[in-house]
């Protein structure tokens, strides 16, 4: 019918099956990821380690991406799997209390010099689950019923929090709840009923901020970081000091001064900061924009997957990496109060990759599986 | 059906979702652009102070020297002890450092303990510690292994000579903006001389990780200060400060002044306040009254010497000639309100002998047929009512009423020095106009100023300007050397071999209870150049509240001759009075014809003093009588200076004005024993050589340094010498 046509680059791309945007976003920033843990790291007494052990979880999460990417997603939609996966998070999320704690919380399973941060797990985890029950929930109509749908999967949620609360990782939690309430809203619960639970979030925070003192402390600090300058805070200055110092262009690739000790974990915590005084207002914008366009590539997986469940995996794990980047960074430029957590693909540390090429992965099939449909 | 609208739904919903995460990227965008583009320079500065470690190293001030090098202000480095109580191990660690540095800081152990106690991470324990002691401060941190206590190295400013000079060289304090010590002129010269003193400290950054690890460093180096060099002879100074300290002494006045100027060029050779200060002891505010420089800031009614204003002006309009003849009207003049008495009463008079008699009635005269306007004018074009603009602080301009608020009788009492108050350095710069040919010239304080890399900052460019004629002020010269020698001073000045000038004053103080002249204090002064016939020095000699003796002509014309008799020594003034220059002329005489026989007498016992002059010795005799003891007692600042005073009278070569002997005839002349040149300037050397037939090389400028011969060895007339100045 329509006459052939010669496909241009862009239009082949366009054509594939699964999303090649999304994997080339989501390697360029591993890559871009790679070279900056190597220039942040530089001021370790071995500054190649990092190097090294990133390599090695890049490739070992490449692999898990490209395996991952020819499982079909319904494979996962079964009680079976879902609350096995859950089980097996639980126990391990028991498991690292028996581990003694590092920086003092105990976020680490560690064998042989290997650490893996089973709170990194529970994220696939739970968005696996809600897909699945929420889909379940449509089909049997019961989607309006806040017993039926909204408060079962709370109560997963709050166990699975709890637990990793007491950790203590903050960070991992609020994604949880994150992840929670935007595959609630996707789903297409009434918002009378995530209204309801308004309540119960607002006091559980006033709580955990209010009454656990260091966190009340972090919250003075974040209205005022100059207020303590070589004590509380001591950190976000340093960050704010490195970014500021950058300047619209940057001080050069491999140049920056803050990594030398002065931020507290360059590699991980605070690379984002790194990457602002070496590249400027120009690369911290850019690697920004990367994040947009993957969250744009996310919801249109979304948009175009063939059934609610595709739909749900999609928007939980899009928001999950996106909101979590955006979440890091906020912290570097005192947006938000500070917390640990790592930026997506690019943070040294070896679990937190690995399960974020996962995710990538599983995307992947879904966008293997879209229907052809346009806009 | 249904199916579409879920679809709808989903879509604005996935659309919601969207939009809000992509709100949270531009509010991030736009607090990264805050941050690095309108904050930017903030944080580059916060980033090199996190990143950088600077430490301010030290710039020397720069030297007050005297006209010859010598050093009247010097800084010097000196160790200053802290501690940073936190780096403390032990209780028992701060006892043992309490206990071991009490008696060497000078402290009871317990003072030094309860220093020691607390938390403060930096603490001075002694600043500015002698050497001596820095060494034994530093031998106790070492073996005790105190790491709490540290030493910080900080300038220290001396003033080797103490008193000398004080009031015109001042001191320094402590900068307390930046708590750099002893950087910051308070008084004197090293107030108004503060920014060429200064240094530019230098600093050394070191880049430092956030652990404080250093790993990079940099340096600009410290800039020392200019070296101001003064007019002043510190010898001369030296020796002045003593003759007032002793006059003080004797005659219990409240303080004295003196000020040598010379007339030509400006420059002050010596300007001495007594009782002076120790400025090692950096004087307290509460001290203002001991480190006041009179000389400068201190007005009063200067009297009688006023009347050389009045004089010259008179000669100058043409009002008066020093042989006219003048009524004085029996000692009693009547003007507006007031009648004026002289102290003795005198008929006619010619004008240089009411001048030398220092009759207040001609002077009044005088002034009348100058009228008050013109007079007014001359007071001005004199230096009076105006600051000289000498490089000292708190300058006074001295009192002088406008014409608008002159009473009838003002013109009378200005015209004898009274209802006007002028500086002594005024009534110098006034004298040094009539020395100088009628040119008035700015007096000074500062030669030149040389920074560390030998550039000259600064170069003495005094103002001048043509006071009178010179035909008047060789008519003032005259009258002026009348009182030395028939008027008030006549029995006051004796130098041996020069003519002298002068006038002297004896105001009296106005009582600050009654308003009135007080009868029994006076100031008695004396203000007058020597030679008379060819001025070399000016002198300005003043004493406050003398008891018992307080004419100026029995108090401070005595002093005037003692300063001017040592004056012309040190700097090798050839003698004017013809007896004098006879004598020497005869004593040459014999001397050539019996030298051969007279060398082996004259040498033995010549010690520094010049062969030739070994048959003058009644000569010399003569004159040690004349020379105040303290100073040949006191002469602790240069002994180089005595020879040549004697020297000054040994003028027989140039006397006879004889062609130089030839070598061949040199040989067989006397030996003379050389003198020593170092400190002295080109010009005093080359004089010295010709009065000595010494055959003198002359390398470089400024002051001598090096000689080839060395001071004491003999030699005969026409015996080469190398001089090197620097």
């Amino acid at each position: 019918m329509a006459e052939p046509e010669r496909k241009n680059f862009l239009q082949i791309i366009e054509g594939l099956r699964w999303d090649l945007w999304l994997a080339v976003t989501a390697i360029g920033l591993v890559i871009f990821g790679v070279v900056m843990v190597y220039s942040a790291s530089a001021g370790f007494r071995s500054p190649h380690r990092f190097l090294f052990s990133q390599l090695a979880w890049a490739v070992l999460g490449l692999v898990a991406m490209a395996a991952l990417q020819r499982v079909d997603y319904h494979r996962y939609a079964q009680p079976g799997f879902v609350y096995g996966y859950l089980g097996i998070c639980v126990m391990m999320l028991l498991l690292v209390f028996l581990f003694k704690p590092i920086n003092g919380a105990h976020r680490w399973l560690t064998f042989k010099g290997l650490s893996a941060q089973p709170s990194e797990l529970v994220k696939i985890g739970l968005v696996l689950f809600l897909a699945w029950f929420l889909s379940e929930r449509e089909r049997d109509n019961e989607l309006d019923s806040f017993w039926a749908t909204v408060a079962p999967a709370s109560v997963v949620v709050a166990i699975l929090s709890v637990l990793i609360l007491r950790e203590p990782d903050l960070g991992t939690t609020l994604m949880l709840g994150v992840i929670f309430v935007a595959m609630l809203y996707a789903v297409g619960v009434p918002l009378k009923h995530l209204y309801k639970l308004s309540p119960a979030l607002l006091l559980a925070a006033l709580y955990l901020v209010v009454k656990v003192a260091w966190r009340w402390e972090r919250i003075k600090i974040f209205w005022d970081p100059e207020s303590d300058r070589l004590g509380k805070g001591y950190q976000i200055l340093q960050s704010l000091i490195a970014i500021g110092s950058g300047g619209s262009d940057g001080l050069g690739f491999g140049l920056s001064k803050q990594k030398l000790a002065f931020l507290p974990a360059p590699q991980s915590d605070f690379i984002f900061a790194v990457i602002a005084e070496e590249l400027g207002l120009l690369g911290g914008t850019t690697l920004i924009l990367v994040f947009g366009f993957f969250l744009w590539r996310g919801l249109r997986i979304s948009h175009r997957a063939p059934d609610r469940l595709g739909q749900l995996i999609a928007v939980g794990l899009t928001t999950g990496i996106v909101v979590q980047a955006f979440f890091n960074i906020s912290v570097a430029i005192n947006l938000v109060p500070a917390k640990g957590i790592t930026l997506p693909f690019v943070s040294a540390g070896g679990s937190s990759l690995l399960v974020a090429l996962a995710m990538v992965g599983i995307l992947l099939n879904v966008s293997a599986q879209s229907k052809e449909q346009t806009g | 059906m249904r199916t579409k609208q879920k679809d709808n739904e989903t879509r604005k919903r996935l659309l919601w979702l969207g939009l809000l995460l992509v709100t949270w990227m531009l509010v991030i965008i736009w607090r990264l652009t805050w941050l690095q583009v309108l904050r930017h320079d903030h944080y580059v500065l916060e980033a090199a102070h996190n990143q950088q470690r600077s430490v301010e190293t030290l710039a020397t001030r720069g030297s007050i020297v005297d006209r010859n090098g010598k050093e009247l202000a010097v800084t010097v480095i000196t160790e200053s002890l802290y501690a940073d109580l936190k780096e403390f191990k032990s209780e028992a660690e701060r006892q043992t450092a309490a206990q071991l540095l009490a008696p060497v800081l000078g402290y009871n152990e317990a003072e030094l303990l309860k220093k020691l106690t607390g938390e403060a991470r930096f603490v001075w324990l002694k600043r500015k510690l002698d050497p001596d002691k820095s060494q034994a401060v530093a031998e106790i941190i070492k073996t005790q292994k105190l790491s709490a206590l540290a030493v910080k190295r900080e300038p220290l400013r001396i003033y080797p000579n103490e008193e000398l000079a004080a009031s015109l060289i001042g001191f320094v304090g402590a900068d307390e903006k930046n708590d750099r010590l002893d950087d910051k002129g308070l008084a004197g010269l090293e107030q108004t001389q503060d920014t060429f003193l200064h240094g530019k400290p230098g600093e050394i950054q070191v880049a430092k990780d956030g652990k404080n690890r250093p790993f990079g460093r940099s340096e600009i180096p410290a800039l020392g200060g200019a070296q101001v060099v003064t007019t002043i002879d510190a010898a001369l100074q030296h020796k002045i400060e003593v003759l007032l300290d002793e006059a003080l002494h004797m005659s219990k006045a409240k303080a004295a002044s003196a000020i040598v100027l010379d007339p030509h060029n400006g420059e002050v050779l010596a300007l001495a306040n007594t009782p002076g200060f120790n400025p090692n002891e950096r004087p307290k505010q509460a001290d203002e009254e001991a480190r006041h420089n009179r000389v400068i800031s201190w007005p009063y009614e200067p009297g009688s010497i006023f009347k050389i204003v009045t004089y010259a002006a008179a000669f100058e309009e043409g009002k008066a000639t020093p042989t006219d003849m003048l009524n004085c009207g029996n000692g009693e003049i009547a003007i507006g309100k007031r009648v004026i008495h002289d102290t003795h009463a005198y008929g006619t008079l010619t004008v240089a002998d009411a001048f030398a008699k220092s009759s207040n009635v001609c002077a009044i005269k005088l002034a009348q047929r100058l009228g008050k306007e013109t007079f007014a004018d001359y007071i001005s074009r004199f230096g009076f009512g105006r600051k000289t603009g000498i490089e000292l602080p708190a300058e006074s301009r001295g009192i002088v009423n406008p014409l608008t608020s002159w009473r009838p009788d003002s013109i009378g009492s200005v015209a004898i020095g009274q209802e006007i108050s002028v500086t002594l350095l005024q009534a110098a710069g006034a004298v040094a106009t009539v020395a100088n040919r009628g040119v008035w010239v700015q007096p000074h304080l500062v030669r030149q100023v040389v920074a560390p890399d030998a550039r000259v900052l600064h170069e003495a460019k005094p103002a001048t300007r043509q006071v009178v004629s010179e035909k008047t002020a060789q008519m003032m010269a005259t009258v002026m050397e009348r009182v030395v020698t028939h008027g008030t001073a006549r029995h006051a000045i004796h130098l041996a071999g020069y003519t002298a000038a002068g006038k002297t004053g004896t105001p009296q103080k106005v009582d600050p209870r009654t308003k009135a002249y007080s009868q029994t204090k006076f100031m008695p002064s004396f203000a007058g150049f020597v030679p008379a016939t060819d001025p070399k020095f000016v002198i300005v000699v003043m004493l406050d509240e003398p008891q018992g003796a307080h004419q100026g002509g029995s108090v401070a014309a005595p002093l005037f001759s003692m300063i001017a008799q040592i004056a012309l020594g040190d700097f090798v003034v050839q003698p004017d009075t013809p007896e004098f220059r006879s004598t020497l002329v005869a004593l040459s005489k014999r001397y050539e014809t019996e030298s051969s026989k007279e060398e082996e007498l004259a040498n033995p016992n010549a010690g520094e003093v010049m062969g030739p002059v070994a048959p003058s010795a009644e000569t010399l005799s003569a004159q040690a009588k004349q020379t105040p003891a303290p100073v040949a007692n006191n002469d602790r600042l240069t002994s180089s200076a005595l020879p040549s005073a004697n020297l000054a009278q040994t003028k027989p070569a140039q006397g006879k004005a004889k062609p130089a002997p030839k070598p061949e005839e040199a040989d067989s002349g006397a030996l003379a024993v050389m003198p020593d040149f170092r400190g002295r300037g080109v010009r005093a050397v080359m004089q010295l050589s010709a009065e000595l037939r010494l055959n003198v090389k002359l390398q470089g400028t400024g002051v001598a340094v090096r000689q080839t011969l060395a001071p004491g060895t003999r030699f005969r007339p026409g015996a080469e010498c190398v001089v090197e100045f620097h």
